[in-house]
């Protein structure tokens, strides 16, 4: 190879590595854009997957199943405590000790053989809230129903059941008036449903 | 026909990149070789077009470099011997690879101190080695008076570039 032509081909291959130094910057670019794109891609897609799971959410509305069960507990005896004296009525300590016992069946059955007794209107609440845990839903409604008409002292207890059993049965419209009447008064529930009402926006 | 004032290299690499590297993919090369395949024809087409040859007579730019792509893909499959290959044949472009000449010591001393010189002598070289320009053109390009001043400037960068390597040699 003669020295000019030496000379020519080292340039050539001199120039050529130049324009694929600037070619390899480029590419580089390319990528470096294509993974910006995919960042920016993933993070706009978890954004619309966050709202459609709001929307459906909001759509959905409350799960009213999972705030029956934080709400809901049952009422505790206080018509016939364990510590009782030999005058107690055995058949209404019978019924409140399946009662406390969780033995919903056996307790609605003995309630209901106390109905003829003076305390029968303090009853029904329980027999109410026995209903509602064996899901007989609408015969708890009556007692609750029942109970809340005598005005008396267990009206604003049997107010906040029936309020959780709407919710049970997911009709809040129902639930609502109870829920803000339990909630305005004095009673171990108002500060509960306070907090029910606040979740539902039943409360300001 | 483009010309380098009219070439965007930056688009003219964009829009034809996706094309040929898929194209290039069928072949079971990786996607490495496909893009380094693919700068090398950018390259050869840039070279083109600084050397005014009519590439865009009888084609586009785009048909071009995707003839040159090819041409050089199938010159490396042919180079791997990749039998299962069919390979077509071979687009009819003219191109030097010179690839002996990078194995040659004199030759790649030479391109390493071309690198190095000053801006003034790499652009006289540039012009008349790699553009293939005549000294008429280059006296027009860089505002000579006349070709010869061009022409012993010329001389004198290539004394230095030849001064340079002997340093190293001796």
């Amino acid at each position: 190879m003669d020295e000019e032509l030496k000379i020519s081909t080292g340039i050539h291959l001199a120039e050529r590595a130049a324009v694929k130094k600037q070619l390899q910057a480029l590419e580089a670019s390319i990528a470096a854009k294509k993974k910006r794109y995919i960042w920016q891609w993933a993070a706009a897609a978890s954004i619309v997957v966050a709202a459609l799971f709001t929307t459906l959410q909001l759509l959905r509305g409350p799960d009213y199943n999972a705030l029956f069960s934080a709400y809901y507990e049952p009422y505790p005896n206080t018509i016939a405590p364990v510590e009782r004296t030999a005058n107690t009525d055995t058949r209404l300590s019978q019924a409140f000790a399946y009662y406390d016992g969780g033995d919903y069946e056996k307790a609605i059955y003995a309630f209901q053989q106390l109905q003829q007794s003076d305390q029968w209107k303090d009853l029904q609440l329980y027999m109410g809230i026995a209903q509602m845990s064996l899901n007989q839903n609408e015969a708890a409604r009556k007692n609750f129903e029942a109970a809340i008409a005598t005005k008396g002292e267990t009206a604003p207890i049997a107010t906040w059941y029936l309020g959780l059993l709407y919710i049970k049965m997911e009709q809040p419209a129902k639930a609502k008036p109870l829920i803000q009447s339990t909630a305005a008064t004095d009673n171990p529930f108002a500060g509960n449903a306070k907090k029910l009402g606040t979740e539902l926006g039943f409360l300001p | 026909m483009i010309n380098n004032k009219s070439f965007d290299l930056e688009r003219v690499y964009t829009e034809n990149r996706e094309k040929f590297i898929g194209f290039a993919l069928g072949y079971s090369v990786s996607k490495d070789t496909a893009i380094d395949i693919y700068q090398d024809a950018v390259v050869a087409l840039i070279e083109q077009i600084r050397k005014n040859k009519p590439i865009a007579v009888k084609s586009s730019v785009a048909t071009y470099l995707f003839a040159i792509g090819k041409y050089m893909l199938f010159h490396h499959l042919k180079k791997e011997k990749k039998p299962t290959i069919e390979i077509e044949e071979l687009p009819e472009i003219e191109w030097d690879f010179m690839e002996a000449a990078q194995k040659e010591e004199q030759i790649v001393l030479l391109q390493s101190y071309y690198e190095k010189m000053g801006a003034h002598c790499k652009k006289i070289l540039q012009l008349f080695y790699y553009e293939e320009k005549k000294l008429e053109e280059i006296v027009h390009l860089l505002g000579y008076e006349n070709k010869d001043v061009v022409k012993s400037q010329k001389s004198r960068c290539i004394k230095q570039l030849k001064t340079l390597i002997a340093e190293h040699n001796g």
